[in-house]
């Protein structure tokens, strides 16, 4: 059994307040307020399941919108094709997502770590023009989802799946886990000659990340009620939680949190007055932080601003 | 029919891989020298190409010879980069330069999108097509694998005959000895990331002729360049050239097999297959031997560390 300890006590009754605080907007208002929350949300869950593998094992993923884009797909052809329930399809949607991070896992994960990063990038790309190539015309251009308010659903989905990857990226770094995946980041070959397991630990890591993000996709494709392989497996989601990771200090506890609050928000805005500038923004961005701000918003107090 | 036109995707394959190896060597040449893994390196391909376009279109100029001016042109867009971005990235962890060349070739696609529109552009050669023994092939394609390999040759008598490609190999070999014999190593490095730029603008400007130009087409060109320069070894001038003949093969061959939609794919798995077989890259050496020595179930001897 595992000892709580009086601090943990507090932060779990204060964010289950919070949860149940947050879970009854809905009820109160609606329309674009909602909308942005679930947004935030989604990319708040995004972040930080991102950050398990790459901000805690060094082994940075480009490679992400390959698992979001097929959990969010199949979610969708099961919800539109099946007529499965909806919350089901989404579920069996992160399950796919989860087995096949497996066999991708397993041989990328002993790759050094910018190698790690462009064979996910070649993986998620290929993934991308296998299934453009083998699922019917009819699908290619687009899944249209039964029409429904699924909104306040699409909500608490997120909510709870925002939740749960905080809660899961806290846990695994209070643990003998995160001690594990911290130690990989530092100095891989010490590790492994202490008796670390480290293909366990990076696996585990990899496939709950892989697992969130796919089911965080599956809510995100059946909000937009009508999904195009094209929109599913674009790579600006990949950047986008980058971007937002980045911002907020890759590798904390905070960062994620805070960078995608404030990315969704300034996104939207940009969104709305830049439509045709917004990647190229993005992109700048990127190469501002890294220059700049290596370790994100996290290291703004160590520059004595 | 089948081998007849095997044998015509083998040339067409010869004749890309004249293309792809110049492109190849410019991310050799930076990877080699500053340690970066250059992402927006296909960027950089996608400019030579735009500038072959506007040379055609404003001067009518042959674009098999544009050469000439993508190298000045690219060069010059080289050393802007590097002062802007790339200059504080050396020496940092490669992850950070990764990340920092990937936001800055979102940036570049999205500028060069924004500027020149998302439009599918070409350029026309005027170059007629030959028949050499029953089989045809246009005398521009000829022309461009031949002059990337001039590109290739002229290169290597740079890098081994005059001053400042000596400097460029001592810094390669080890930066801080170079620097102590007085090689000034922030200069090596601008000039061998402008002339790797230049020769990726060089490559875009060859490729116009056979590939459509749009915003997009550096991120192919700039994996299949890695795949290039992983199959055939980090600073192997040789070996590059061959893995970029091999790669082109498989490309164009793929392509007739498969159908042209399969191409992305085929590389991506090319890319991925080729990280994952070179054990030089690999976390823990020899370990892809010892799991299939595992699985045949023959004794493996630990290598000490």
């Amino acid at each position: 059994m595992m000892q709580i300890s009086k601090k943990d006590q507090m932060l779990y009754v204060a964010l289950t307040s919070i949860f149940f605080v947050i879970a009854l907007f809905p009820l109160i208002t609606g329309g674009y307020l909602v909308y942005l929350l679930a947004q935030i949300f989604a990319f708040v869950g995004l972040a930080y399941s991102w950050n398990i593998i790459s901000g805690y094992s060094g082994y940075i993923s480009f490679g992400h919108h390959g698992f979001y884009g097929l959990a969010a797909f199949s979610a969708c052809s099961l919800i539109a094709y099946q007529n499965m329930e909806p919350f089901i399809a989404i579920l069996i949607g992160g399950l796919i997502a989860f087995t096949t991070s497996i066999p991708i896992g397993f041989p990328c994960l002993e790759l050094r770590g910018p190698y790690f990063s462009i064979v996910t990038l070649a993986i998620a790309e290929a993934l991308k023009s296998l299934i453009f190539n083998i699922i019917p015309r009819k699908q290619m251009e687009g899944i249209a989802l039964p029409p429904a308010y699924t909104l306040p659903r699409v909500y608490w989905g997120t909510l709870v799946m925002a939740y749960i990857a905080f809660l899961t990226a806290y846990l695994i770094k209070n643990s003998h886990i995160g001690l594990a995946l911290f130690a990989i980041r530092e100095n891989e070959a010490a590790a492994q000659n202490l008796g670390v397991n480290t293909t366990r630990y990076k696996m585990f890591a990899f496939t709950i990340s892989a697992f969130y993000t796919g089911i965080i996709g599956g809510l995100l494709g059946w909000n937009t009620s009508f999904l195009t392989p094209l929109h599913a497996f674009s790579s600006v989601t990949q950047i986008n939680i980058m971007v937002m990771v980045l911002f907020g200090g890759i590798g904390t506890m905070v960062g994620p949190f805070v960078g995608s609050v404030i990315f969704t928000i300034i996104s939207e805005y940009l969104w709305l007055q830049f439509p045709a500038l917004y990647l190229s923004i993005l992109g700048f961005l990127i190469v501002s932080i890294v220059r700049f701000l290596p370790g994100g918003l996290h290291e703004i107090r160590k520059l004595g601003i | 029919m089948v081998p007849y036109s095997l044998i015509e995707s083998i040339i067409g394959g010869i004749l890309l891989g004249g293309i792809l190896a110049i492109s190849a060597l410019g991310l050799n040449m930076i990877f080699g020298v500053t340690k970066i893994i250059n992402f927006a390196h296909g960027e950089a391909l996608m400019i030579g190409a735009y500038v072959t376009y506007w040379f055609f279109e404003l001067y009518s100029f042959e674009p098999v010879f544009t050469s000439i001016f993508t190298f000045p042109i690219l060069a010059i867009l080289g050393f802007v980069i590097y002062e802007l971005t790339i200059r504080p990235l050396v020496g940092k962890p490669s992850l950070s330069a990764l990340l920092g060349t990937y936001g800055l070739s979102i940036f570049l696609v999205n500028f060069v999108r924004l500027i020149w529109s998302p439009r599918w552009k070409g350029v026309k050669t005027s170059l007629p097509n030959v028949d050499v023994f029953g089989l045809n092939f246009s005398a521009a394609r000829l022309a461009t694998c031949l002059i990337g390999l001039l590109g290739a040759c002229l290169l290597y008598i740079f890098l081994k005959k005059t001053l400042l490609g000596r400097a460029i190999r001592a810094t390669a070999q080890d930066a801080d000895t170079a620097t102590l014999m007085g090689v000034n190593a922030n200069y090596t490095y601008a000039i061998t990331f402008m002339m790797g730029t230049a020769l990726a603008g060089i490559g875009g400007s060859l490729i116009s002729i056979t590939y459509t130009i749009t915003p997009e087409m550096g991120t192919l060109f700039n994996l299949m360049s890695f795949c290039i320069v992983i199959l055939g070894g980090l600073g192997s001038f040789t070996g590059t050239i061959i893995a970029a003949f091999t790669v082109g093969i498989i490309a164009t061959v793929g392509a007739t097999i498969f159908g042209m939609t399969f191409q992305s794919f085929i590389f991506f798995t090319v890319l991925t297959l080729s990280l994952l077989i070179r054990p030089r890259w690999s976390a823990r050496a020899g370990t892809f031997k010892a799991k299939f020595k595992e699985i045949l179930g023959l004794k493996t001897r630990r290598r000490s560390e």
